[in-house]
């Protein structure tokens, strides 16, 4: 059973599962980041549908007005086909104020960038409880494709580093053990930040720092040993180990 | 992707519905979320975590 096999169940109903997936999901990290990136677009269609629907009805007239006279000439004098079920043109319609209305909520109603880290996080609870240093090719390997270098040795202990997909980029994903507990950071090479901001969303608590034209991100979880000051001196170490340069 | 994510109608019952074979609807759905995966500007995860 490969991969290709496993991602077009997946991404032809991400909800669904046998035994075979589920034995191919326990040993492949691919997949099930596929799985769960294919389910979080799922939930991203369910909310597009509530949007009001006054944007979406304006939309779909732009749509209409846009097409050829001719062409929509024909669609109105066109005979209504047989047996086909009402219920079923109803779902085309929605189908359309769907893709019509995820472009709009996407280019809309982008979430702030703290909120983006945080709700990132609920997808790697697991990320929090590792403990062993990751070895340095793996480390090398995720960064590389984003264009970072790291030092090692000034930014801590890195117990976690995966490569994931964030606002349209692979971002490196890293965890840091400090002497209070284990320390998020996320390096956004082409996110934008003007100032230091310190954000409490969630049960975690950050801070988002600008470095080198881009930011870095790093939070702990409220409940943990690391106050505001650990989590200051943390995000310090990181950024001056932290370097955008390296050629991606 | 309508039916099956708000309507929660199986593959076999879309098939049923559109006058498909099960696999011309899954092949139908992989594709039809790999359109909205560029709409929305999320790639593949393939290879990577999320």
């Amino acid at each position: 059973v490969n991969c290709e096999a496993m991602q077009l169940q997946i991404g032809a109903d991400p909800q669904a599962s046998n035994d075979a997936l589920e034995a191919h999901l326990l040993a492949c990290a691919r997949c099930t980041a596929f799985r769960r990136e294919t389910r979080a677009l799922d939930g991203q269609i369910r909310r597009a549908l509530e949007l009001p629907l006054e944007p979406l009805r304006s939309a779909s007239n732009v749509v209409e007005l846009r097409r050829p006279a001719a062409e929509s000439a024909q669609i109105a004098t066109a005979p209504r086909r047989e047996g086909r079920p009402r219920a079923w043109a109803l779902a085309a319609s929605v189908a359309l104020a769907v893709t019509i209305g995820l472009v709009f909520w996407s280019t809309q109603s982008q979430p702030a960038l703290a909120t983006a880290v945080v709700e990132h996080m609920a997808l790697e609870p697991d990320s929090w409880n590792q403990h062993a240093p990751v070895p340095q090719s793996a480390l090398d390997l995720v960064l590389r494709r984003s264009g970072v270098r790291l030092d090692r040795a000034t930014a801590g202990e890195v117990v976690y580093a995966y490569s994931c997909w964030f606002r349209g980029r692979y971002v490196p994903h890293l965890v840091v053990q400090t002497s209070g507990g284990p320390v998020t950071v996320l390096v956004l090479r082409d996110e934008a930040v003007t100032r230091e901001q310190r954000f409490e969303e969630s049960g975690y608590t950050g801070l988002l720092l600008p470095v080198q034209g881009g930011a870095l991100a790093v939070l702990a979880r409220e409940q943990s040993a690391i106050d505001a000051a650990a989590l200051n001196e943390a995000a310090q170490r990181v950024l001056q180990a932290v370097d955008f340069d390296a050629p991606s | 992707v309508v039916m099956q994510v708000l309507g929660g109608f199986s593959t076999q019952e879309i098939a049923t519905e559109m006058n498909l074979t099960q696999q011309a609807v899954l092949t139908r759905l992989f594709r039809a979320r790999g359109k909205l995966r560029e709409i929305c500007g999320v790639a593949a995860a393939a290879g990577d975590a999320p």
